[in-house]
């Protein structure tokens, strides 16, 4: 009998690749590599039931594969009947005992680390924090930094910037339907609930570019509701933060044939861009979309759908390229990826509400250029 | 008054079509819901086939986002309402009334019943495929992305009536083997003496009758907010989006119960039959069942551990949890005791037994890891939590389910399956499955979100999407491989006889097929594994008795047992809530459609209750 031979090969191999994997692949949205101690301690749990399981996985298997193998039925001896045993009392008293305290040395790690899900626990009162809102649409995320009095510092939109060792505060509210947030290298999933502010905090224990999306579905294009989270040292943090806090750059004449595009085609109805007089990118006061102030500074598309990098790097190899740094990415100097999206976005992101805008190459060349400046 | 009821007569015929649409003989309702449930679950499986097929490389746009929501959508509705529940509600009638030695269930003409609105109930449910419409909101159907804003289409429509009428089906069924078991069994069979499989067969009646009526004031809720603007999920009017999930989840968890207790009854009479010895520690098996039932209800927010519900429900509903692995654990550790010291004889119902074992065992380790809500928050909505459920439903139901329907079959057809092409199907299907599910317990910790119509390339998550795809094929050939060996068998395999397996409880001790009364006389039970005590009395404290308890040999001299006669009446009252169920559907289509359907089908089923009160017996 073959069975629980083949089953224990099945389950080593996955094993071993579980194992060994967290070090040989680029896994940018792994729950296995953790890069802040949130996503740490969920590793740590995880690791300690799977053991056990692995445990009682092995006793199980073994002991239904030892018990067919001995008392399979002989040639000629079919018909034999054994002895017919009904149970055996301390045996089974004894195994439910051991379940018992099992499932006790598994529940108390699980209830102490519950509500460090939510909010930092005491040993990081010292540490920096920040507190960001996160605010779920259909199919992007929206990110409002608050100043150190819970005041609005700025808006961004799916690329979150973080410096590294500080309390992450995440206010988490919906303008539409739910969705869930998470970034697993960092921590966790929590649920992004219409008509509530739910919380979760989040730290990063090293630089680096960790992948992330929404993970209850949300309609259509819930598959590219995708995040990406840079964590950097808190002076590079603190340059993008101080450039997120300035207005738009100030039109320049090569801008202006962009700008037309921009408004003939009512991007602006939709999508903020914050100029430095009331007159300059007048009327760009949309909020349906994300805030494209610094559109120009950010290294993705319509939620990390797709990234400004060369159109035939995957989004696996960009991660492993993209720098902490996204100033320093080299973007794809024909802009493919950008201009797909830009000419007509329901075939990037089905169901999004914004139209197949149908341009001409020298619109979408002037649009393209507009929008980059946006530094 | 019996005039008006009398309009149709009572319908006589035994063969063509017209005597499966009267049926209310537990044994034909039960083939009829055997074969409509498996036809579901091959259309399940294309379903899952078709997902499977996008997924199988990065980037891949075969299925566009909305079929592939509805595809995914219509597989787990499919496989849990229209398959998994139906196929054990087909064991249910088919073995329960044999196994505590009735003629028939309580309520024949209910039973009948029960049928047809499912059939109703499962057809609502598929009509959104021929406009490509179906309900493209996931199975759990969170508010708020149900109502008319975010689902305009009238997808959720059939999904919130297609479950109401669905549910009513459920609700009759579980009624009447509540009250056949408590009530019909034979002299001598006391609870602790009736078959495991009835047992199981009882307690997830109890589950069906209270788990019902909760998704049901959801899914009228759900109904008013869509059909006449209330606001009980619309959270900018006061209403609450969470109400829906609690409302969903404290019959969805049961509901899991419900799909696996009937297939642990299964194998818990598939083991000591081929093991030739008696179950492991009976009464503790019993109240593994009952105990895990009874924590069913207390964990329903393990489903929830993302809301934010905050810490100490979280930290409640986590120890719940883990509290069910004991009671878990413990049937687990019976059934491999059961196997100890036994003649194990490897036929194929025995192979899909040992599998069982093996695979809920792992869906069952997997579970452990996410009841620990901080881990969870990893791996809730990732492939991990569909390669748990799928060892649980799929490891652990389905393969019961056909190992079930192996070690029946001679009971049901007369005839034996090939067990040769029946382990082929095994090995297909284990193979297939492990290949299919082992994998994405890797993606899912790897951090690939289920519910996902594409994935970017170079994730790490390529190559085992491909694997799990190609594995498929392994599954597709074993189960049809079990599909044409059942059906060529059923015309021309090897005759059975009463008792092929030498089994143990009283479904053996007749005829295959057992006539339409099944026992010529009643059987007087005298203690556990009756029909095994009878055949070896020498055997500890079995009362000697003589053998032949009825059957099939001494019908001739049992003309004057009295069966019910088969009634129209049922599936004209299932009609009309057939009709009934789809008249808001026409009714947004066209208003005088909707009035026609709504009172041709009232008026069908107030004749048809008003016949079926009044019917005469004869």
């Amino acid at each position: 009998m073959g069975k629980g031979f083949q089953l224990i090969g099945v389950l080593t191999v996955f094993m071993a690749v579980v194992l060994l994997s967290g070090c040989q692949l680029a896994l940018p949205q792994s729950t296995l590599n953790p890069a802040g101690d949130v996503a740490q301690s969920q590793q740590d749990l995880f690791v300690f039931i799977f053991w056990i399981a692995v445990v009682i996985f092995i006793g199980v298997q073994g002991f239904l594969t030892i018990a067919v193998l001995k008392f399979r039925a002989r040639r000629g001896r079919e018909n034999d009947i054994p002895a017919q045993t009904h149970g055996n009392t301390p045996l089974e008293i004894g195994w439910t005992i051991a379940p018992s305290l099992i499932v006790i040395a598994i529940t108390i790690p699980t209830v102490a680390g519950i509500g460090a899900t939510y909010d930092a626990p005491s040993q990081y009162a010292d540490d920096p924090s920040l507190t960001i809102e996160v605010i779920g649409h259909q199919w992007w995320w929206e990110y409002r930094y608050l100043d150190e009095d819970g005041d609005l510092d700025f808006i961004t939109a799916n690329e979150l910037h973080i410096p590294v060792d500080t309390v992450i505060n995440l206010k988490l509210s919906s303008n539409d339907v739910i969705h869930s947030f998470s970034v697993p290298r960092l921590a966790g999933s929590r649920d992004v609930v219409p008509g509530r502010v739910n919380r979760m905090w989040l730290n990063a224990t090293e630089t680096g570019v960790y992948a992330g999306q929404c993970k209850e579905f949300c309609g259509d294009s819930h598959a590219l509701m995708r995040t990406v989270a840079f964590a950097r040292t808190p002076a590079d943090y603190e340059a993008w933060a101080e450039n997120e806090r300035r207005p738009a750059v100030n039109m320049t004449a090569a801008m202006e044939a962009g700008w037309v595009v921009f408004q003939e085609n009512a991007c602006r109805g939709c999508h903020t861009i914050e100029g430095a007089t009331e007159e300059e990118y007048e009327l760009a006061i949309g909020v349906t979309g994300p805030n494209l102030s610094h559109f120009g500074s950010r290294v993705t598309i319509a939620a990390n759908t797709l990234h400004k990098g060369p159109a035939d790097l995957n989004m696996g190899a960009f991660f492993e390229d993209v720098p902490t740094d996204p100033d320093l990415m080299q973007r794809d100097p024909a802009a493919e990826n950008l201009k797909h999206w830009l000419n007509n976005a329901p075939d990037v992101k089905p169901g999004t509400e914004m139209p197949d805008l149908n341009l001409t190459d020298q619109q979408l060349d002037d649009l393209v250029f507009f929008l980059e400046s946006l530094k | 008054m019996a005039m008006l009821g009398g309009l149709l007569e009572r319908p006589t015929g035994t063969t063509g079509i017209w005597s499966w649409l009267t049926t209310i003989d537990h044994k034909r309702i039960g083939t009829l819901y055997l074969v409509t449930a498996f036809f579901f679950f091959l259309v399940g499986g294309i379903e899952a086939s078709l997902m499977r097929l996008q997924l199988a490389v990065p980037d891949s746009s075969i299925i566009s986002a909305n079929v592939f929501s509805q595809l995914f959508t219509m597989h787990a509705l499919t496989m849990i309402f229209l398959a998994i529940m139906p196929l054990s509600v087909a064991f249910f009638n088919w073995i329960v009334p044999l196994q505590i030695g009735a003629r028939d269930v309580a309520f024949p003409r209910l039973n009948a019943l029960s049928y047809w609105v499912f059939l109703g109930g499962a057809i609502i449910l598929n009509l959104g495929w021929f406009t490509m419409t179906a309900p493209a909101a996931g199975w759990f159907a969170y508010a708020n992305l149900t109502n008319t804003t975010f689902s305009p289409t009238n997808g959720m429509d059939f999904y919130v009536l297609g479950l109401l009428v669905l549910g009513t089906s459920s609700l009759l069924g579980a009624f009447n083997f509540i009250v056949t078991i408590i009530n019909l069994r034979a002299p001598g069979m006391s609870l602790m003496r009736m078959p495991i499989f009835t047992w199981m067969a009882f307690i997830t009646s109890f589950l069906l009758a209270l788990a019902m009526p909760v998704i049901t004031i959801g899914l009228v809720e759900l109904g008013f907010d869509r059909f006449f603007g209330t606001n009980f999920f619309v959270f900018e009017r006061g209403g609450d989006v969470l109400l829906w999930q609690h409302l969903f989840w404290v019959f969805g968890h049961p509901e899991v119960y419900i799909l696996i207790l009937p297939a642990m009854g299964i194998i818990s009479e598939i083991l000591p039959t081929f093991s030739r010895k008696p179950l492991f520690g009976f009464p503790v098996v019993v109240f593994s069942g009952l105990t895990i039932a009874f924590l069913g209800w207390s964990v329903w927010a393990h489903h929830m551990f993302a809301a934010g519900l905050g810490p100490v429900p979280d930290a409640v509903f986590a120890t719940t949890t883990m509290a069910i692995a004991i009671p878990t654990g413990v049937k687990v550790f019976n059934w491999l005791a059961t196997l100890w010291g036994g003649n194990i004889q490897l036929k194929t119902p025995m192979y899909f037994a040992l599998g069982f074992i093996a695979l809920f065992t792992i869906g069952g380790l997997s579970g452990m890891t996410h009841a620990a809500a901080p881990s969870d928050l990893q791996q809730t909505d990732t492939y991990y939590i569909v390669a748990h459920l799928h060892y649980v439903l799929f490891g652990g139901s389905i393969m019961a389910i056909l190992g079930g329907i192996f070690y029946w079959f001679p009971k049901m057809t007369g005839r034996m399956m090939s067990d040769y092409q029946g382990k082929w199907s095994f090995w297909l299907v284990m193979i297939g499955m492990n290949m299919t599910f082992g994998p994405m317990h890797y993606l899912g910790l790897v951090g690939m979100p289920r519910r996902n119509f594409t994935f970017p390339e170079g994730m790490g998550w390529d190559v085992w999407n491909l694997v799990a795809s190609l594995s498929v094929l392994f599954m597709i050939a074993g189960i049809g491989l079990f599909v044409y060996n059942a059906l060529r068998s059923a015309r021309s395999g090897e005759v059975a006889g009463d008792d092929p397996w030498d089994a143990r409880t009283l479904e053996w001790a007749m005829s295959s097929p057992p006539p339409h009364y099944n026992f010529a006389e009643i059987p007087v039970v005298h203690g556990r594994d009756a029909l095994w005590e009878q055949k070896y009395p020498d055997e500890e404290h079995a009362a000697p008795r003589p053998v032949p308890a009825g059957g099939a040999e001494e019908a001739d001299e049992h003309h004057d047992i009295h069966m019910p006669s088969p009634s129209y009446f049922p599936f004209i009252v299932a009609l009309g809530i057939f009709l009934l169920g789809i008249t808001m559907l026409l009714y947004q289509a066209s208003a005088v459609a909707g009035y026609a359907a709504g009172a041709v089908g009232l008026i069908l089923l107030l004749w048809g209750s008003y016949g079926w009160i009044f019917e005469p017996t004869d």
